[in-house]
């Protein structure tokens, strides 16, 4: 290749840059209005026909719209009123005969209802020394044990014994007090239940002493022993209470295992829960 | 417009370059160049005997010689000889029959120089000139 040759060459290839003339382009197209002129001009009265004219028909869709829900709502309201009234009336006509069943309700109810003020013996015009006597009873005791005696009966066994026991009665844990004292006090009635600590305390210390007759025999719970421990912590108290369950529980099978004549039988059964169960730890 | 001057660059038979070379204009070459080739306007052309090994990119490519690397183009694309390499083209590519070509050929997207008037580009270059003095 010689150099005429190059040169042609790289003239075929020379770089002709691409002008784009945009004022003759916009020259060109004379119908296209100055974007400048109208936003100068015609923000006033040209403009507000053409937005009614546009704006007329959403506005009318949205009157028509309008006028329909109205038309709608007036009915339905209508038609809520014609319903409304109807059971309206069926209430009207049932409320008298709910009127006449009610009044012995609110008589009975008036009758349920707990008096304001308790009872109290002089209320019913008694003697005020029963009224003291009656005070001094806690009612957990009348409600807690049922087959313990009346806790008048206790009172008229312990008072003559002991002062303490006085005291005892007359504190807050007079029952738990008079539940130990009945151990080992007043054997007579209440000796198949109350009466089974004893023998369990005594055969899980002296096992000797476990074959004798149980109940009336049975030293260690004295009253005046039981009436002290009970003044000086109430939680012993419980106690005797959780070992009533245990040797009910226990009993029966001592019961149907010797039916009558063993007396040295209901000392022996206690032993083996003493042994097995942690009821003698806690002593 | 202006009426631009031919200027190229001539590289003969006989001549050996060790590097790259980049132009702001044409370029012929004969030689064997080991480097790569760019040149931002104008053709670039690798005549027939000549040899590139490395990369070649020109507004306008020729290339009747070999080319041991790859070719873009951003404009016209001409391949008479022996490329070893990818090509990349923007604007047309032609093949001659003795072109020669162990790689892929891959179209890219143009890219458009948009030459501002002159006046601008006076301003910039003034205001250039004056944050520099």
């Amino acid at each position: 290749m010689d150099l005429r040759q190059i040169q042609a060459l790289h003239a075929q290839y020379s770089a002709q840059p691409v002008v784009i003339d945009i004022s003759g382009h916009a020259a060109a197209m004379p119908t296209l209005p100055a974007p400048e002129r109208k936003s100068g001009r015609g923000f006033g009265s040209t403009n507000i026909p053409a937005k009614l004219r546009k704006a007329a028909r959403p506005a009318l869709i949205c009157v028509a719209t309008a006028a329909i829900a109205a038309g709608g709502g007036v009915s339905a309201a209508k038609l809520w009123r014609v319903l409304r009234d109807k059971p309206a009336a069926v209430h009207v006509t049932d409320k008298p005969r709910a009127a006449a069943a009610e009044p012995p309700a609110i008589g009975e109810s008036a009758i349920d209802v707990a008096p304001a003020h308790p009872l109290t013996a002089s209320d019913f015009g008694q003697p005020p020394a029963t009224a003291s006597a009656l005070a001094r009873v806690d009612p957990r005791s009348l409600s807690g044990n049922v087959q313990r005696p009346s806790p008048a009966a206790d009172r008229t066994a312990e008072i003559p014994t002991d002062p303490t026991l006085a005291r005892a009665a007359v504190s807050s844990i007079h029952p738990h007090a008079s539940a130990s004292g009945q151990a080992a006090g007043t054997p007579t009635s209440v000796q198949p239940v109350v009466a089974a600590p004893a023998p369990i305390q005594a055969t899980s210390h002296t096992p000797t002493d476990a074959q004798q007759p149980a109940a009336p025999v049975a030293p260690p719970p004295s009253p005046v022993h039981a009436a002290s421990s009970v003044e000086q912590s109430p939680k012993p108290a419980l106690r005797p209470i959780r070992h009533v369950t245990a040797h009910h529980a226990v009993m029966p099978a001592t019961e149907t295992s010797t039916p009558a004549g063993a007396a040295t039988q209901p000392a022996t059964p206690p032993k083996a829960p003493a042994a097995k169960g942690g009821d003698v730890q806690l002593f | 417009m202006k009426a631009q001057s031919l200027n190229v660059t001539l590289l003969s038979p006989g001549v050996t370059i060790h590097g790259d070379m980049i132009l702001d204009h044409g370029l012929s070459t004969f030689a064997i160049i080991d480097g790569s080739l760019v040149s931002s306007a104008g053709l670039l052309h690798v005549g027939p005997g000549g040899m590139v090994k490395g990369q070649v990119e020109g507004e306008h490519v020729r290339i009747d010689g070999t080319v041991e690397g790859d070719v873009h183009a951003r404009g016209i694309l001409e391949i008479n000889g022996r490329v070893k390499g990818n090509v990349f083209y923007c604007g047309t590519i032609r093949l001659g029959p003795r072109a020669s070509l162990e790689g892929q050929i891959k179209r890219k997207a143009s890219e458009l120089t948009i030459e501002n008037a002159a006046s601008n580009v006076q301003q910039l270059s003034r205001a250039a000139f004056s944050n520099v003095v």
